[in-house]
């Protein structure tokens, strides 16, 4: 089976402090896992190390097959992967929703005409069509990660890094976001609270012990 | 838009007479904007304080004549651009300056920090609340000098947080020092031309009393 990501032996520390030793991760082709763990016990900064955004202090990490070892080495894929950050309010770059949904598009050189297709189609998935002209901060909580996530999903990334998708969103939401992330044929992980969620949604559920991840479910 | 405006704040602030020939652009302005002209209204004063005071350092000078240049010069400017600017935000004059081809670096500088600025404005607010939710009353003891000067230390902070979290999405959205819109750059409006043309006809009048 072709994998999306492999972590082998990987430590990561935070400011000196060690948050995780030796671990390794498997993330098939399509394969969606959770990651799940008590507040604090590192889970944001594994997914920031897993983005690109953070060095790992040793181990291996492999990107679609291909050895990262600088954060300069993620530059080729960086369009291949998704981020939602936990706070959503550092996802934005633009004022305006549908603005900021169409960035990473239009950055990567996509038609004016095209991109504005792209982004209808995904407010038009999320139910927040109404939103498309509203200034970002003026938003509710569950509103901006809405906003945040069609950014994220606008650009069909292959490999998907969700950090609390879920937090902030109504259960109807809930679960049509669960419902679209089902239906995504794409590699997904997932660091979440929720219970139900991460249950209805995973293949895999890993657990942060003791500076390790260990297999749940 | 921009550009009209840079031009006239530009040859005002070369002036050393003011003439009433500048006056109608910024009376304009004031139309333009009749719909937030309390905003208007409201920074302007903020920015007369600071101006007072370079114009009381003149007349203590001696310097009547200069003081008055002062006064009238910055405040027609500030009027005219906050008239013209203040349904803008910094978004659209950041493309506007990358429509006007200023360099990129330039252009990208000054959105971050903008988005930076705003971003501190909104912890402030926040701040605020939190004191009025937990019972903070404004007294000259103490304790509220260290609940400000701790306030200060969370700005420092945040600060550092904040470019730290914005060069981590900027890395996410594929960031490259150029600012996208889905919406069309707009035609010259009708406003517009009639900015153009007082400000032609200021400097014609000008040239004629010369
Ligand atoms: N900027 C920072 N400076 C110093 N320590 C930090 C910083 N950011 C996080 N930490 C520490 O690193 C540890 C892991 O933080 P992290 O955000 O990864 O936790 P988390 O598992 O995502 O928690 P949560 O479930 O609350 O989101 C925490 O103990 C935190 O105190
Ligand atoms: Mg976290």
């Amino acid at each position: 089976m072709s994998c999306s990501l492999d972590l082998k032996n990987v430590s990561v520390a935070n400011e000196g402090v060690i948050l995780f030793e030796n671990i390794s991760l498997h993330v098939g082709h399509k394969e969606k896992i959770a990651i799940v763990g008590a507040n604090g016990c590192g889970k944001t900064t594994l997914l920031e190390v897993l983005a690109g955004l953070r060095e790992k202090t040793s181990g291996r990490l492999e990107l679609f097959h291909h050895t990262i070892e600088k954060k300069s080495d993620y530059q080729p894929f960086r369009s291949m992967v998704g981020y939602l950050f936990q706070d959503s309010n550092d996802q934005f770059l633009c004022p305006i929703v549908k603005d900021d949904i169409a960035f990473s598009l239009l950055a990567r050189g996509m038609q004016k005409s095209m991109a504005a297709k792209r982004v209808a189609m995904i407010l038009e998935d999320l139910h927040i069509t109404h939103l498309s002209e509203k200034v970002v901060y003026s938003l509710s909580g569950g509103e901006k990660k809405l906003v945040a996530l069609a950014g994220v999903l606008v650009c069909e990334p292959k490999l998907l890094l969700l950090d609390e998708p879920t937090n902030a969103l109504d259960e109807l939401m809930q679960t049509r976001l669960t419902q679209i992330l089902l239906e995504l044929e794409k590699s997904i992980v997932v660091v979440s609270h929720d219970k139900d969620f991460v249950k209805e949604f995973s293949q895999s559920i890993y657990t942060v012990k003791e500076r390790s991840l260990v297999r749940i479910a | 838009m921009l550009v009209i405006v840079c031009i006239y704040s530009f040859f005002i602030s070369l002036q050393t007479t003011i003439f009433v020939s500048f006056l109608p652009l910024c009376l304009f302005s004031l139309y333009y904007a009749k719909y937030n002209l309390a905003q208007v209204v409201k920074r302007v004063l903020l920015f007369n304080i600071f101006i007072i005071f370079v114009v009381i350092s003149t007349l203590i000078a001696g310097n009547l004549e200069l003081a008055l240049l002062v006064f009238i010069r910055s405040n027609l400017i500030f009027i005219t651009l906050t008239a013209f600017f203040c349904k803008t935000d910094m978004f659209q004059i950041a493309l506007a300056m990358q429509i006007l081809r200023l360099p990129r670096v330039f252009v990208s500088v000054f959105y971050l920090s903008a988005k930076a600025i705003f971003l501190l404005k909104m912890e402030l607010k926040r701040f605020i609340k939190t004191l009025k939710v937990r019972g903070f009353q404004a007294k000259t003891s103490l304790f509220s000098y260290q609940i400000y000067s701790n306030f200060f230390g969370l700005l420092i902070i945040k600060s550092f947080q904040n470019a730290n979290s914005i060069q981590k999405m900027l890395l996410i959205k594929g960031f490259n020092d150029r600012l996208f819109s889905l919406s069309e750059t707009k035609q010259i409006s009708m406003q517009e031309w009639l900015t153009l043309l007082l400000l032609c006809t200021s400097f014609l009048s000008y040239g004629a009393l010369l």
